[in-house]
């Protein structure tokens, strides 16, 4: 099975070949990319390697974000298209986190 | 000898280019170089005694600007020329081929590999350099590619890009993924 950094990486190579070849493809493949770059940070944040700041941070597509790099001109609806598909991306994996943990405390199998 | 004054005399004996694109050449290396002193322009340096401005094939869409490194040769989109394009963007897009490519490589994109995530940080840089006034045709990798310099550091994409060493981020990436 792939990995999520091969699906992240794949899907970001496809993401430009569909726009050179097949348009319609790009919102699905952006999304594909979306949700595992979530699923990465997700693992992250569970591992602990991520302060509060952090979190928050990322969730932060906006040009005006305090990195380094930023661009001006990005479309506002292709931005709070994408911050919308990451924060449901977060939302479910730390939601299945939890469930999982409540099951091992309740002496349930998974 | 200064490193931008070496690259002036060899844009100088460039038979290729007008003295109006040889001046925003060099405006645009000397930018580079202000911001980034320690990368290395030795590759610029060579390159530019040749360097050719061309235009891509009339069914190529590989965006508005590419760099050819085997026929070292800036490419413009003979389609998307007419368009709101910055200029000075997509120039600077030329230099950091030429800075960052060698053969196989350019920046971490090694025979296709990385493409997305190359041409995402090929436009950040552009982007933090010079801005961008005009259209953008790559806003979904800028996206994924800031996200990937949050998950593992901005600077490691920053050191891949100019040693062309795309295993880094592999390593990075799966580091972060498992642990």
């Amino acid at each position: 099975m792939a990995t999520k950094t091969e699906t992240a990486f794949d899907y970001m190579d496809y993401l430009v070949t569909a726009k050179e070849t097949n348009p319609h493809q790009q919102t699905d493949a952006f999304a594909i990319v979306l949700e595992s770059l979530s699923d990465i940070r997700v693992s992250q944040i569970q591992r602990g390697l991520c302060s509060e700041e952090d979190i928050e941070k990322f969730g932060d597509f906006l040009p005006t974000t305090t990195e380094m790099f930023t661009n001006k001109e990005m479309h506002p609806d292709r931005v709070a298209h994408a911050h919308q598909k990451y924060q449901e991306s977060v939302k479910i994996a730390l939601l299945t986190s939890s469930m999982e943990d409540k099951d091992l405390s309740n002496g349930k199998s998974l | 000898m200064d490193i931008i004054e070496e690259v002036r005399n060899n844009l100088a004996t460039n038979q290729n280019l007008t003295d109006e694109v040889k001046d925003k050449m060099l405006e645009l290396t000397t930018l580079f170089h202000q911001k980034f002193p320690d990368v290395s322009l030795d590759r610029l340096k060579e390159k530019i005694k040749d360097v050719k401005l061309g235009k891509m094939g009339v069914f190529e869409r590989k965006g508005p600007v590419i760099y050819d490194s085997l026929k070292n040769e800036i490419c413009f989109s003979s389609k998307k020329l007419g368009e709101d394009y910055d200029i000075d963007h997509l120039m600077m897009k030329g230099i950091l081929g030429m800075i960052s490519s060698y053969e196989d490589y350019y920046g971490f994109n090694k025979n296709g590999s990385l493409r997305a995530l190359n041409i995402g940080y090929t436009e950040m840089l552009a982007n933090f350099l010079v801005g961008n006034e005009g259209v953008c045709d790559y806003e979904e990798e800028l996206l994924a590619t800031n996200l990937i310099s949050q998950i593992i550091g901005e600077d490691i994409l920053f050191q891949a890009y100019f040693n062309n060493d795309s295993d880094i981020i592999y390593k990075k990436m799966l580091e972060a993924e498992v642990g």
